[in-house]
């Protein structure tokens, strides 16, 4: 459940604006049901005080759209989760990102809802939705029903690596830490499984996947200006499913490109229409340099030399 | 029309599996999501609710091959694929993605008709099953659609039964196996359809959507508010692949052991190569790929076939990762009708 509520968010925007901090806002504005809110950019507080929303559902990770954002002229402040920094940092050391031209004000975070799951429990229409005190309250056309926060938890926040703010101009909340809820659980159970098993469980995971993208588009270690595989040209386009190899080839090469910038943040699976656990190749990789070159987290501090790139006579591969 | 009870409706799916390739909604588990499937052993069937995959792709395939090159022997033939012939039946469709059949007809079936839709709709035996259970982001009703009848047969459930209510010629074909499990009835079961096409017409994206904008392209393509609907979008082709109605593809020649093959698969107006040519692609920015889809959808398409190219599902408005849907976009037309007027 979020930390701060909806009305302590719209004061501190409004006096960001007021006090000129910054000429704009980046937060949610209400949707048409519980569970929708759009991204928005307000310019003025009565917009803040007429649309600003903020709740268990403002699961989007702010930190790619500051890529576009930040080339506008200005400057703007965006509340973020704890694991939005870190991509946030990554993102700042590729040079993506003007720190000059960013006010982050760090949130407390308990996790966010995953509707998808929620729709599961319900199994019926969602009329409202309430976050408070560690419970989920849905109306239904059948009735109240109450979930236990940890039931209806995207999968992300259920292994939440870290509380932690790894860059902000301004924290609302209590400085927090890093936490260990056996994220890489799942990743050890699949490495545990016979090489025709393990292949049978990214063939049958991956080959559900229609390309709609969404997976790239959401991630934040994606910025190429154009994808390998929006590129005609390279004989790999952006849709094309001819068979089961396509798929694993686009999830396998991004898996490989995001390998050592991935932060973990989750977005590819939150986004992903057809369920694919995508985030178990990106663990994969990321506990596979966690044993090969030390324990590294992608975007803990502006400007880290990722493993990948950096060369030691220390490492395996030498 | 028949009646079968609620258990008898395993055997009845069993008997039309015997005579005909069938294709049921179908879910694995709680994670993972919902579609059309062989009807195989009749396991994991999911007829609660409406699918997160529709109908369209049993008809309009991802991806197909359409025609094969071949060179032997010093020459060259082409081979198109062929069209594949006896019935298949679809159980368990709903109103909305029938609707979208219609809707994809009125593109496929004009001159210079698809021979492959063509074949695949003709072989098509659709039994609609009615919608008990709408979710909140269902807005059929707003597009004229019925959630308690359509397709070539339209199963309703009640408490204890399912009645099945022959609607076309290609309806017919299943009465051998309705008449080996069900029995004939009179029962007047409009109170039951009236009960769901009320329930359906309350859902909150329905009330939403009920003013869909009535207007014409020059009055809503230049908007302000196209900037805010599109800000967010990523790009991404969720909602034209799960759309009941989006049937855009491109063709791509790949080649083969002894010559090439020709596949068609879905494109999206959404992608920033979409219709690229030589002089780039004409819808430069994200904002005009967005307003594109849904103009085509509300104001295009209803302005050169007459209908609409949304039917309500919902698909869109559950699974954009921006919720830069079709619900906010019709209320904010909507208004912009408020403004005009």
């Amino acid at each position: 459940m979020q930390k701060q509520n909806g009305t302590e968010l719209k004061n501190k925007a409004k006096q960001l604006l007021q006090n000129k901090t910054v000429d704009r806002v980046a937060g949610f504005c209400a949707g048409e049901f519980a569970y929708d809110p759009s991204p928005c950019v307000f310019y003025s507080a009565e917009e803040i005080e007429e649309n600003m929303i903020y709740d268990c559902f403002c699961s989007p990770n702010f930190s790619k759209f500051l890529v576009k954002e930040t080339k506008k002229p200005g400057r703007i402040a965006v509340f973020m989760k704890p694991c939005d920094t870190y991509s946030l940092n990554q993102l700042i050391t590729e040079h993506k990102i003007d720190k000059d031209k960013i006010y982050i004000a760090g949130i407390g975070c308990d996790g966010m809802v995953d509707v998808f799951k929620l729709r599961n429990k319900t199994g019926s229409a969602i009329l409202k939705a309430s976050c408070d005190n560690g419970a989920l309250t849905v109306k239904t056309p059948d009735g109240d029903m109450t979930f236990a926060f940890d039931e209806v938890l995207a999968e992300r926040c259920l292994v939440c690596k870290s509380k932690k703010h790894v860059y902000y101009d301004e924290l609302l909340c209590e400085p927090s830490f890093e936490t260990d809820t056996g994220r890489f659980d799942k990743v050890e159970q699949i490495e545990k499984m016979s090489a025709d098993a393990r292949y049978e469980f990214f063939r049958s995971e991956l080959s559900k996947c229609i390309r709609c993208n969404a997976c790239r588009d959401a991630c934040p270690a994606c910025t190429c200006e154009t994808c390998v595989f929006g590129e005609s040209s390279s004989g790999a386009e952006s849709r094309e499913n001819a068979n089961e190899f396509e798929e694993k080839l686009f999830h396998i090469i991004r898996a490989y490109h995001v390998a050592g910038r991935c932060t973990d943040c989750g977005e590819c699976s939150r986004v992903c229409p057809q369920r694919i656990p995508l985030h178990l190749l990106n663990r994969k990789f990321i506990l596979d340099i966690n044993r090969f070159y030390g324990v590294y987290q992608a975007g803990e501090t502006v400007g880290q030399i990722p493993p990948l790139t950096d060369k030691n006579e220390s490492d395996p591969e030498v | 029309m028949y009646k079968c009870s609620k258990e008898s409706l395993g055997a009845l799916l069993s008997a039309i599996n015997e005579k005909y390739a069938l294709y049921v909604p179908k879910k694995h588990g709680e994670g993972s999501v919902s579609s059309f499937e062989a009807y195989g052993d009749g396991e994991n069937m999911y007829l609660s609710g409406i699918t997160d995959r529709g109908i369209k792709e049993l008809f309009f395939p991802q991806c197909e091959e359409i025609a094969r090159f071949v060179t032997a022997n010093g020459a060259f033939g082409v081979k198109e694929t062929a069209v594949k012939s006896g019935y298949n039946v679809i159980f368990g469709a709903r109103a909305c993605d029938i609707k979208g059949l219609q809707t994809l007809d009125l593109v496929f079936l004009a001159e210079p008709e698809d021979r492959l839709y063509k074949s695949r709709r003709e072989a098509g035996i659709v039994v609609s099953l009615s919608c008990g259970e709408p979710s909140e982001t269902c807005f059929c009703t707003c597009f004229g659609v019925d959630p308690s009848k359509s397709g070539d047969i339209a199963a309703i459930g009640t408490d204890g039964a399912y009645y099945f209510e022959i609607l076309t010629e290609k309806g017919r074909l299943l009465i051998p196996e309705l008449s080996s499990v069900c029995k004939t009835t009179d029962d007047d079961i409009e109170a039951e359809r009236d009960k769901i096409r009320a329930k359906a017409a309350l859902m909150p994206a329905a009330l939403a959507a009920k003013d869909l904008p009535d207007k014409k392209t020059d009055e809503l393509f230049d908007l302000p508010v196209w900037d805010k609907l599109s800000a967010h979008c990523l790009g991404c082709g969720t909602c034209t692949y799960l759309c009941p109605t989006c049937q855009c593809y491109d063709i791509k020649d790949s080649k083969t052991a002894d010559g090439a093959a020709r596949c068609r698969f879905w494109d999206s107006c959404m992608y920033s190569d979409f219709t690229k040519m030589s002089a780039g692609q004409p819808r430069l920015t994200q904002k005009e790929r967005y307003r594109q889809r849904f103009m085509h959808k509300l104001v295009y398409f209803k302005e050169n076939q007459g209908i609409y190219g949304c039917v309500g599902c919902g698909r869109c408005v559950r699974k954009c990762p921006a919720s830069a849907h079709m619900i906010k976009v019709i209320k904010e037309l909507g208004k912009a009708d408020e403004r005009h007027t």
